[in-house]
């Protein structure tokens, strides 16, 4: 086990470009999707909207495992897994840093914006897609408590 | 009216279940959450789950989740909720592992890059 603040951990981090986040539901049921993330003063920090069911999820049951795939580095084989504790805030001062750092991650990176760039034509579907949605959106906040580095089943 | 959706069809996602760029199964065990990294092996609509040699498939529902990325509209995903059985090794398979095969309850699918009114 590793401390989350372990320089290993930090480039593995840097490395990934999604995070499963994974959840227990009230029914005890367990839960998994992949979201988007950024670390922000120590938290790993995922947007999405009050409506998702893992907020639902994490409301009633705060504790989460997080696994991290490092996409980007050289060691395929290996697997980041985080606990924590999840927080789902939805104010201004919490929302608009993390916004921005995930734009600037994921859209305004140079494979973001090709992907734009070749995606144009779905654009206007897209921009309906997100009004729909428009207007409970908030930022599922997740301090680490341990982490711990996994080989993928050979 | 009129609503974009992002959902698709589990067969056209067919290919990223043959070839999972990565898989995770997430379960309950002693009331915790837990998660983990998994191999998955899809045969003619049938889910089949590698874990770690010796470790007995977890009990109860889990929920299986395959997932691909990383910008915007290449985004796209499958998720399965069922349960898992111990089955044989599959034919071809290599390294140490235990087989379970996920009969699925529900399964989900989505793509970005197919986003339509529907």
């Amino acid at each position: 086990m590793r401390s989350p603040r372990d320089p290993a951990v930090r480039r593995f981090l840097q490395r990934s470009t999604t995070v499963r986040i994974a959840t227990l539901s009230p029914a005890a049921n367990a839960d998994i999707i992949p979201l988007y993330f950024v670390r922000y003063r120590g938290r790993i920090c995922m947007g999405t909207r009050r409506s998702n069911p893992t907020v639902r999820d994490l409301i009633e049951n705060p504790e989460v495992v997080l696994l991290f795939h490092g996409e980007r580095g050289r060691q395929p084989d290996r697997v980041l897994r985080m606990r924590g504790r999840a927080t789902f805030r939805t104010e201004r001062s919490a929302r608009v840093p993390v916004y921005a750092l995930a734009a600037l991650r994921y859209y305004l990176a140079p494979g973001g914006i090709w992907n734009m760039v070749r995606n144009r034509d779905k654009r206007a579907v897209d921009a309906r897609y997100k009004g729909e949605r428009a207007g409970d959106g908030g930022v599922i906040e997740v301090v680490p408590e341990t982490a711990e580095f996994l080989r993928l089943p050979s | 009216m009129k609503r974009v959706t992002r959902a698709v069809d589990v067969d056209e996602l067919a290919d990223l279940l043959e070839w999972p760029p990565r898989a995770t199964l997430a379960f309950v065990s002693g009331g915790r959450i837990e998660a983990l990294p998994v191999a998955l092996r899809y045969e003619q609509g049938r889910y089949f789950v590698g874990l770690g040699a010796g470790m007995e498939p977890p009990a109860g529902r889990v929920k299986l989740l395959v997932d691909d990325g990383p910008w915007y509209f290449d985004l796209r995903g499958v998720w399965v909720r069922g349960t898992l059985a111990a089955c044989q090794a599959r034919a071809g398979a290599t390294g140490m592992r235990d087989w379970c095969e996920l009969t699925p309850e529900k399964t989900v699918a989505w793509h970005y890059g197919r986003l339509r009114e529907v």
